[in-house]
């Protein structure tokens, strides 16, 4: 399951082909056979395992004892009475309201500060600002962990040397705000990657429009938002892709960061799917967990892939 | 219309000088086109008469206003300087219709609703672009996409419009449509034009005047046929005219009488010139003489030199023969009737008024 | 294009059956039908320094007995386990056990016991003559239908209460009135008093810290109490043995470190060692921490029974079991010899900072504090397996455990968190197979 997210997630990085290539250009017969090998073993290794798990939810398999008797959906009944799933579900969807815009905002505002602060030291900020991303998410998460410390954290104690005593906020030890303090550790380890994403996609916008633009009489302020930013909604389909599966399958950074506490009140569909298939040794309610968020997921991404490579034929 | 005025510009990338001591009077209401080889710096000097480059020394002033100076700390930002730009790529804004890529000059700065309209209406109706208001610059072809940009540009009615190579993405036969379109225009609007082309057929057909640009410095301004009849260095004889100007390495033996040794063998001046010479007393030259000055014969005469046929290339109407004299080449236009005419071996003339003479060190004009 | 493409695919597909099925074919009648190399392979979770040394040093001992097999240790880092935990579920289930793995004893083999993933080791047992040298309690935890399927390697201690002895000193307190909850109270309330507010120190970020205090308090309201609670016997949310459990801890809680939801288990423990905090509940592994900060028991800090759990040792006890289908069955069984054996438990435990699970250790081998633990663990009157550490109860209900611990922490809803605690045993109460006797 991991693993046929993480292939996911990064699938849509590669929208940007250029056009007009494809396999047939490279013309070399071995070439493709090599290609359609992995393809083949892919499969096999990512949708014939899918198509297991989807089977193992509908047995009578209990725990570690597989069994391939059907049992219809008491799986998913389970789930529906499991007091967490629901929690969990409503948490996703938190993410998914918040997290995401959050990213892509914050990402946007940052792509055009370093549009604006041009080319001096961008090397500097990209690696400052891609940074974030490419750290593990346990490390981020035990280094957010600290800085939302009741008592010594980096985060209250500036809040309480610029507002005072009573803005010294419990994040992750507060049931009500434990979910906001995941979700804005989240923006900020995303938006890193948003902006660069929306970065490239500013630099891709041909010099003589924004000049064109300057011309015609757009401010500052009406170049991004008449003529840059409407241009990026590629880009930002992209990256709203990517953040919507990573919102559905998020699971490292809240396993570290809270363990979906305090009590069940940051619990997300995959920590659940997590807690109940190894912790608790219920594999065909983790496999049934694990079909629902897989088709979440595929309700996300396929519509994209379909629209995108729509897109590139044209 | 108005004028524009570019005293002392000079433009640094980095270490690398992209205009030197640039100096000229564009005059109001003039069809001006900046000509030069690609880096040569033309379009350097458009884009800071157009304010979206501030240069690094020298200042402009379009009509009475002092748009930008780096000594004085003036710079006007392009949006205030009441000018139009249309650019090679067009530069259209493809998430847009054609309707609102050509009012987006009258949006951004709050035109009421119904003067956008009539004006779109009017200019598209002008450039015949009115059927396709509605559409995306991605169903467009190259022709109406330079109409679109023209449009855009010219919807607030500017004095002053740049043009940057705006016909180099079309194909040869919409160009040549397009060069008479452009100058209707002009005079329609009665505006500026500055034009930047490496194409010298666009200049020499669309240029009130032409400034010649090579290496970031301006060679030669003036009228085109005064561009082509009296260029004042190697590079612009060179530049200018297709095919190119022939030029031999010559070194003058004898001053008295103008007898040059030159590559192909020896050549007498004519009077007129051998003075002007004698007065200079420059001893290495070059000698230059355009292809359709250069005669062919079949017969030997007094002042001609053998020559030998390498090929001849067929432009419909003219041809140009490649021809050998002596170890040098040289070409010549001659009509399909003089060619058949002749045999292989046959003897050339040059036009002894229309000859050029450049000094050889310094690559000026002496004759 | 297509049929170039139909063509590549019909091709590749034979390549890749063509490869596959070479490969397993050669796994199977190569690799498996040689004679096996002389090997043992075991999974654990002790990847840290001194757990490490430990392991390496029963290893040793191992190596020193059977010198012609090969030892392959595959350590999964992942504290507690959690990581080992699904690989090895997913590992035993595809048909690929090891020849021994660690697991916690009790009822965290259930799931490999209900699908026959462990052979029983009766005659073993027998033959080593371990039914004398272990206790009942901890026979009990590795024994399923009356069989047994595996050897405790260790046992650390739960319930117990970690000081700092400078701050005791300072604020004269005499660690013999900690024995109940309201000398402990009384402690708390002078320190704080003192300008200490938050004397107990407590972790929380993995939620099994906040689980691990409640339970030792669960342990303080009697082995009767304890016992029903694991034997999922509680069935009133009223039970005053319960309401009073969670009232102790909710006046535990007023003087705990507030930011404990942001602390790793360790954390909470170096707040004591810096004198922060004068408290901490946690288990015996918490001496390593105390040890590698150069304090000296007994000097800086010392360690006494949680309140009311004198007499009581609560077991995390670590084993090692013989899968079936091992690859090298006899090679399993000579580990288990050396697991099991005095020799081997004297070898690991010293390092490992845990006691032997055997009566009969070798105590001058243990530092102060492990000598200690020794001498309570042979006196003890009771002996309770851990809930939090994979012993005491039903996997579900121990998950449960620790989401109800963590709201009870930050809602402090005493009625909520009994209400959860017999709604979780209710969830479970199929799975309660094993009937505990503690007393």
């Amino acid at each position: 399951m991991e693993a046929l997210l993480n292939e996911i997630i990064f699938l849509p990085i590669i929208h940007k082909v250029p056009p007009g290539r494809n396999m047939s250009s490279y013309g070399s017969i071995p070439l493709t056979i090599i290609l359609m090998v992995s393809l083949v073993t892919a499969f096999f290794f990512i949708y014939g395992l899918i198509g297991w798990n989807v089977l193992l939810s509908f047995t009578k398999s209990m725990g570690l004892i597989t069994s391939y008797e059907l049992a219809g959906s008491i799986q998913y009944m389970k789930a529906g009475s499991d007091p967490v799933f629901q929690i969990s579900l409503k948490n996703n969807l938190m993410l998914i309201m918040l997290f995401i815009p959050g990213s892509i905002g914050l990402g946007l505002l940052l792509a055009v500060l370093l549009d604006i602060a041009g080319s001096k030291g961008e090397t500097l900020y990209r690696t400052i600002y891609l940074l974030p991303f490419s750290l593990s998410f346990v490390i981020t998460a035990s280094m957010w962990a600290w800085m939302y410390n009741y008592s010594y954290g980096v985060v209250n104690t500036l809040l309480t040397a610029l507002l005072g005593r009573a803005f010294q906020i419990n994040w992750l030890g507060d049931p009500n705000i434990a979910l906001y303090s995941v979700i804005l550790a989240l923006i900020w380890q995303f938006s890193g990657y948003t902006a660069l994403v929306f970065l490239a996609g500013i630099k891709s916008i041909p010099e003589s429009q924004i000049n064109a633009a300057r011309i015609d009489g757009a401010s500052a302020f009406q170049l991004y938002t008449k003529i840059v930013i409407p241009q990026l909604k590629p880009w930002i389909l992209s990256a709203f892709v990517v953040l919507m599966v990573f919102a559905l399958k998020a699971f490292d950074f809240i396993y570290v960061l809270t363990n979906g506490g305090p009590g069940v009140s940051t619990y997300v569909l995959a920590l659940l799917m997590f807690r109940r298939a190894f912790f608790e040794t219920d594999f065909p309610y983790g496999a049934a967990l694990a079909t629902i968020l897989f088709t979440m997921v595929i309700s996300v991404v396929v519509p994209y892939l379909l629209l995108s490579s729509r897109g590139r034929e044209k | 219309m108005v004028n524009v005025c570019i005293k002392d510009l000079c433009k640094k990338f980095g270490k690398t000088e992209a205009v030197k001591d640039f100096n000229l009077e564009i005059k109001s209401g003039e069809f001006f086109v900046l000509l030069g080889p690609s880096g040569s710096g033309k379009s350097t000097v458009l884009n800071c008469i157009a304010g979206v480059i501030k240069p690094t020394k020298g200042e402009i002033w379009i009509g009475d206003k002092l748009v930008v100076s780096a000594e004085k700390g003036v710079f006007i930002p392009p949006q205030e300087r009441n000018l139009g730009m249309v650019f090679q790529d067009f530069a259209l804004y493809p998430h847009m219709s054609v309707f609102d890529n050509i009012t987006f000059p009258l949006k951004v700065r709050k035109f009421p609703e119904n003067e956008v309209r009539m004006r779109a209406e009017q200019i598209a109706e002008i450039l015949g672009i009115k059927h396709l208001l509605n559409r995306k610059p991605g169903q467009l072809s190259g022709g109406e996409k330079q109409r679109v940009g023209l449009a855009r540009a010219l919807i607030r009615n500017p004095p002053l419009l740049l043009m940057d190579e705006p016909l180099s993405n079309l194909d040869a036969k919409l160009r040549v449509m397009m060069r008479v379109e452009l100058k209707r225009i002009q005079r329609e609007f009665k505006t500026t034009v500055v034009y930047v082309t490496h194409d010298q057929v666009e200049a020499l057909s669309m240029g009130d005047r032409i400034g010649i640009m090579s290496a970031g410095t301006l060679q030669q301004v003036g009228e085109p046929i005064e561009i082509y009849e009296k260029p004042i260095n190697t590079f612009v004889a060179g530049f200018i005219g297709s095919p190119p100007m022939n030029m031999f390495n010559c070194t003058l033996t004898d001053l008295e009488r103008g007898v040059l040794k030159c590559d192909f063998g020896e050549y007498i001046l004519p009077k007129s010139v051998a003075e002007v010479i004698f007065m200079k007393a420059v001893k290495e030259l070059i000698l230059g003489v355009r292809p359709e000055h250069v005669k062919i014969v079949s017969k030997h005469m007094p002042g001609a030199l053998e020559a030998k046929f390498i090929y001849v290339e067929k432009l419909g109407r003219e041809l140009i023969a490649h021809l050998k004299i002596g170890e040098s080449k040289i070409t010549s236009i001659i009509s399909p009737e003089v060619h058949s005419s002749l045999k292989e071996t046959v003897w050339i003339l040059f036009d002894e008024n229309k000859i050029h003479v450049f000094d050889k060190s310094s690559g000026q004009t002496i004759v | 294009m297509a049929i170039k493409t139909v063509y590549a695919l019909v091709i590749a597909v034979i390549v890749t059956a063509v490869v596959v099925g070479g490969g397993l074919y050669y796994y199977y009648t190569t690799v498996l039908a040689k004679p096996r190399a002389n090997l043992l392979e075991i999974y654990h979770w002790w990847t840290s320094g001194g757990e490490k040394a430990a392991i390496d040093a029963l290893v040793a001992v191992f190596q020193a007995k059977y010198p012609d097999v090969g030892v392959i240790q595959s350590p999964v880092a992942g504290g507690a386990g959690y990581v080992m935990k699904a690989v090895m579920k997913a590992m035993v289930a595809a048909g690929e056990a090891p020849d021994a793995f660690q697991v916690h004893a009790g009822y965290e083999m259930k799931p490999y016991i209900d699908a026959g993933y462990l052979d029983p080791i009766d005659d073993l047992w027998a033959q080593q003559g371990w039914e004398e040298v272990f206790p009942p309690v901890v026979k009990d935890m590795v024994k399923w239908g009356g069989r047994y399927y595996a050897v405790p390697v260790n046992i650390h201690r739960a319930n117990v209460l970690w000081y700092n002895k400078h701050i005791l000193d300072q604020y004269g307190i005499d660690p013999a009135t900690l024995e109940t909850w309201d000398g402990f109270f009384a402690a708390c309330e002078k320190l704080r008093a003192a300008g200490i507010r938050h004397p107990i120190a407590m972790g929380g970020i993995g939620k099994w810290e906040i689980a691990h205090a409640l339970e030792q308090i669960f342990v303080s309201q009697g082995i009767e109490f304890y016992q029903d609670l694991i034997n999922g016997k509680l069935t009133d949310p009223n039970d005053s043995r319960l309401v009073k459990a969670l009232q102790i801890f909710n006046r535990y809680l007023d003087y705990v470190n507030p930011d404990y939801a942001t602390l790793t288990w360790d954390q909470a423990v170096a707040r004591v060692i810096r004198g922060e905090a004068a408290f901490t509940i946690m288990g015996d592994w918490a001496n390593g921490e105390f040890l590698v900060a150069g304090k000296v028991f007994g000097v800086d800090y010392g360690a006494i029974p949680v309140p009311g759990t004198k007499g009581i040792y609560v077991l995390v006890v670590d084993c090692f079991e013989r899968p079936k289908g091992a690859r090298h069955p006899e090679n399993s069984i000579k580990w288990l010899i050396v697991v099991g054996s005095r020799e081997g438990q004297d070898a690991f435990n010293p390092i490992k900072g845990s006691i032997p699970a055997r009566l009969d250790a070798d105590i001058t081998k243990y530092g102060p504090y492990q000598r200690q633990a020794i001498n309570d663990f042979r006196n003890a009157k009771y002996m309770a397996p851990s809930i939090v550490h994979g012993s005491g109860a039903p996997e579900k209900f121990a998950s449960a455990f620790n989401d109800i611990s963590s709201a009870f922490a930050s809602n402090r809803d005493v009625s909520a968190a009994c209400r959860g605690i017999i709604d979780a045993i209710n969830a479970a109460k199929d799975e309660y197979v094993k009937e505990w006797r503690l007393y």
